[in-house]
C-alpha cells in the first residue's frame, strides 16, 4: 500500500528508502565514472594530468621561487597533501550543488528517490582521489618518505571529508531552486577559500594569533589531518575538531532541507 | 488498485518578456481528480494537449507531489513517461536494460534471471551490444517496455510510448498487455490515439483543462471524446480546383421499422463542369476507421458551376450499431482522389430496445444479420 499525498513524510522513513535504494546509487556513480572516461585515448590517465601540473606549477613558484620554509618535508609532499583532502572536497560542491539541474530532465522523468542524484554525484570524486593516493604514495617513495602505522586512520579522514563537502554541497543544491546563483556563489567562493585554507602552505605560515580562525575553517582540521596520517606533521588540535562538529549539524539540517524541499525543487526545473 | 481522491496539482508558472519584471502565474495542471481503478484494469487517459495526463501520471509515478488530495496504490508502480528516458545514449542496450531493471527494483539476482526473458521479449539479440545512441525510437520502446513488464511492479503507467512500436510489436505488446491484465498488474496509459486506447484499455477517462470530463467503458468514452474534442466546425475546402462550397445538411430518418434509412445530406457547388467527377461519401466510426462508402458519378452536362444542387446518401440503418460516426466527403476523378473532406459530419445513432444488439453496440460498429446455431445434444 502506498499513499501519495503532499504531507511531508517522516525523516525515518525518507532515509529508509534512501537506504534501500543505496545500491542503486552505487549503479549511478559506476555508470557516470564509465561514460565519464569511455571517450578518451588515456582514460584514467586524465585524473593525473592536472593534479601533476598543480603540484610542479606551486613547487616553482612557493619553494623554488618564494622559498617557503616547510621544515624537513619536501614541499612537493606538503601541497599534494593538502590537495588530495581540497580536491576530493572541490569535487563533491561542484558536482553536489547543481546536481538537481544537471538531472532536471532525467527526475522529470524517471522514478527514484531523488535523493539520490546528489548522493551518487557525491560519490564520483572517489576515483580522483583514489588515483591521486598513489601517485602521492609514489611522490612518498621518490622523497624517501617513511610509510607510518597513522595511515591506517586514511579511510576514516576520507569519509570526514566526504561529509564535509556533502553537508556543503547539499546546501548549495538546496538553496538553488528557483535562482542558481547559489551555485556560481559556492564556486567562485571556493576559488577564494583555497587561499584561507592552508593548502599550499602550512598553518605553521601565518602569525599564531591566526591560528585559532584558521582552525574554524573544517578543511584546515582535515588537511591538518591528512597530513599528519601521511607525513607526520603536528595533529590538529582539540578544539579545532570540537569546530568540526558544527558540521555535522549542518549536514543532518541539509538533508533535512532536502527532504522537506525535494518536490517544490523539481517543480522549479 | 489506485485510488484518487480529490487530487490537485498547482504549478507556478514564471512568465518572462523582455523589459517586463518576471511575473508568476498559478496554473492547476490537474484538479478535483478523483477515480477508482480495480486491479487488473487498463485506464486510458485522452485529451487536448495541456489536459493535464503527463501530470497525473507524474503524480502516481512519485515524481510529482500533488498540491492537494491523496492517491491510494496497492503497490509499486513503474512509469514509462518518455521514449528513451531512463536510458544513456553512451551505453549499451544491455547495459542499459540492468540499469533501468536495477532502478525498476530488481535485485542483482532478479535481474539476471529475468535478463533472457527481457532480450527475447525486446527482439533486440543483435543490437544489445550497441550504444542505445544508435537505436530507434521504435527499439527504445522495445526496450523501455521489455524492461519494465519483466518488473515486479504492480502498477505500469505509460504515457504516449506505445504508439512509436511497428504493428507486429505492437500485436505482441497488446497480448502481453492482456496477459499483464490477468496477472492482476493495474495499468493508465495515456495516448492521442483513440483506437490505441480502445484497443488496450477497458476504461477510459476523457481529460480537459486538468479535470475529468468523462469515465466510462472505453467504446462510451472515446465516442464521448470524439463528439466534444475531435470536432472543428465544418470543413471548408480551401483553394480548391473543383469545389465552391460544401454544407452538410444533416442526417434522417426516412422510412418504418423494420425498413428504416437513414439519409444523409449536402449542398454542393461546384466550380467547374469540364472533368468527369464522381461523389463519393463514406462511414467511419468514432475511431474514424473506415466502414463503408457510396459512389456516383456526375452528369457533368446537367452540371451547373456555382449553383447548389443537393446530394443525398441513403443505407439502411439497422446495418449501424449504436454510437457515433462521422461522415466523410470525397470528389474523384477516374480513379484519383481531388478533393477530400474527412470528418464534415456527424451521425449519432441511439441504443436499439434489443438486447442483443446492446452487446453488439460496445463491441462493433457495423451490424450484419447473422445467425449462430447450437445443437445441444
Amino acid at each position: 500500500m502506498h499513499i501519495i499525498n503532499n504531507k511531508p513524510k517522516p525523516f525515518s522513513q525518507e532515509l529508509k528508502t534512501v537506504w534501500r535504494a543505496l545500491p542503486i546509487a552505487m549503479v549511478f556513480a559506476k555508470r557516470a565514472i564509465r561514460i565519464k572516461y569511455s571517450h578518451t585515448a588515456l582514460g584514467l590517465l586524465w585524473v593525473i594530468v592536472p593534479i601533476a601540473a598543480y603540484v610542479v606549477i606551486y613547487s616553482v613558484f612557493f619553494s623554488v621561487l618564494l622559498e617557503i620554509d616547510t621544515r624537513e618535508t619536501p614541499y612537493p609532499l606538503i601541497a599534494f597533501s593538502g590537495l588530495l583532502g581540497w580536491n576530493y572536497f572541490k569535487d563533491i560542491i561542484h558536482n553536489v550543488g547543481p546536481s538537481l539541474h544537471q538531472e532536471g530532465e532525467y527526475l522529470k522523468k524517471n522514478v527514484l528517490p531523488k535523493f539520490i542524484i546528489p548522493l551518487y554525484k557525491s560519490l564520483l570524486g572517489l576515483v580522483e582521489l583514489g588515483i591521486s593516493l598513489g601517485l602521492f604514495f609514489i611522490l612518498m617513495l621518490i622523497y624517501r618518505e617513511p610509510l607510518r602505522l597513522s595511515i591506517l586512520i586514511l579511510p576514516v579522514l576520507i569519509i570526514i571529508n566526504q561529509l564535509l563537502g556533502f553537508s556543503i554541497g547539499i546546501w548549495v543544491c538546496n538553496l538553488s531552486g528557483r535562482r542558481r546563483d547559489v551555485v556560481h556563489l559556492a564556486i567562485s567562493g571556493l576559488n577564494v577559500a583555497i587561499w584561507l585554507t592552508p593548502v599550499f602552505y602550512l598553518p605553521g605560515l601565518l602569525p599564531e594569533v591566526y591560528e585559532p580562525f584558521l582552525y574554524l575553517n573544517p578543511m584546515t582540521t582535515l588537511i591538518g589531518a591528512y597530513r599528519w596520517a601521511l607525513l607526520g606533521l603536528s595533529f590538529p588540535p582539540a578544539y579545532a575538531w570540537a569546530a568540526l562538529l558544527i558540521w555535522g549539524v549542518v549536514l543532518v539540517a541539509g538533508i533535512r532541507t532536502f527532504f522537506r524541499r525535494q518536490y517544490e525543487l523539481i517543480d522549479y526545473l | 488498485m489506485i485510488q484518487v481522491d480529490n487530487l490537485g496539482k498547482k504549478f507556478g508558472i514564471r512568465q518572462q518578456s523582455k523589459g517586463q519584471p518576471t511575473t508568476e502565474k498559478e496554473v492547476w495542471a490537474i484538479r478535483q481528480l478523483s477515480f477508482t481503478l480495480p486491479k487488473g484494469k487498463a485506464l486510458g487517459l485522452i485529451g487536448p494537449n495541456g489536459a493535464g495526463k503527463s501530470t497525473l501520471l507524474k503524480i502516481l509515478a512519485g515524481i510529482y507531489l500533488p498540491t492537494c488530495g491523496q492517491a491510494i496504490l496497492s503497490g509499486q508502480s513503474g512509469a514509462v513517461l518518455d521514449i528513451g528516458s531512463g536510458f544513456h545514449p553512451d551505453l549499451t542496450g544491455r547495459e542499459n536494460i540492468k540499469f533501468a531493471g536495477r532502478l525498476a527494483g530488481l535485485t542483482k539476482e532478479q535481474l539476471e534471471a529475468a535478463l533472457p526473458e527481457i532480450i527475447a521479449f525486446s527482439e533486440l539479440e543483435e543490437h544489445l551490444d550497441t550504444p542505445v545512441k544508435y537505436y530507434s525510437s521504435g527499439m527504445f520502446l522495445r526496450l523501455a517496455f521489455s524492461t519494465l513488464i519483466h518488473t515486479e511492479c504492480e502498477i505500469l503507467l505509460f504515457d504516449e510510448v506505445l504508439a512509436v512500436g511497428d504493428s507486429a510489436f505492437q500485436e505482441k505488446c497488446f497480448q502481453k498487455i492482456q496477459s499483464l491484465k490477468q496477472d492482476g498488474r493495474t495499468m493508465i496509459m495515456a495516448s492521442h490515439e483513440p483506437a490505441k486506447l480502445a484497443q488496450f484499455c477497458d476504461e477510459v477517462m476523457v481529460m480537459a483543462n486538468g479535470a475529468c470530463q468523462f469515465l466510462g467503458p472505453a467504446q462510451k468514452a472515446l465516442s464521448f471524446y470524439s463528439k466534444h474534442f475531435a470536432l472543428s466546425s465544418t470543413p471548408q475546402p480551401r483553394d480548391s480546383r473543383y469545389l465552391e462550397q460544401l454544407t452538410y445538411e444533416g442526417a434522417t430518418v426516412i422510412g418504418e421499422l423494420p425498413n428504416e434509412e437513414i439519409a444523409v445530406t449536402f449542398t454542393v457547388k461546384l466550380k467547374v463542369k469540364s472533368h468527369p467527377l464522381t461523389v463519393a461519401i463514406a462511414l467511419t466510426d468514432s475511431l474514424n476507421q473506415l466502414l463503408f462508402s457510396g459512389h456516383q458519378p456526375l452528369v457533368m452536362e446537367n452540371v451547373n458551376a456555382n449553383e447548389s444542387m443537393e446530394v443525398q446518401w441513403s443505407f439502411p440503418k439497422s446495418h449501424l450499431n449504436e454510437g457515433l460516426f462521422w461522415v466523410n466527403f470525397y470528389l474523384f476523378e477516374e480513379q484519383n482522389i481531388v478533393e477530400q473532406l474527412p470528418k464534415v459530419g456527424q451521425l449519432e445513432i441511439p441504443p436499439y430496445q434489443d438486447p442483443k444488439r446492446n452487446i453488439e453496440g460496445g463491441f462493433h460498429a457495423i451490424h450484419i444479420d447473422s445467425q449462430i446455431q447450437v445443437s445441444y445434444e
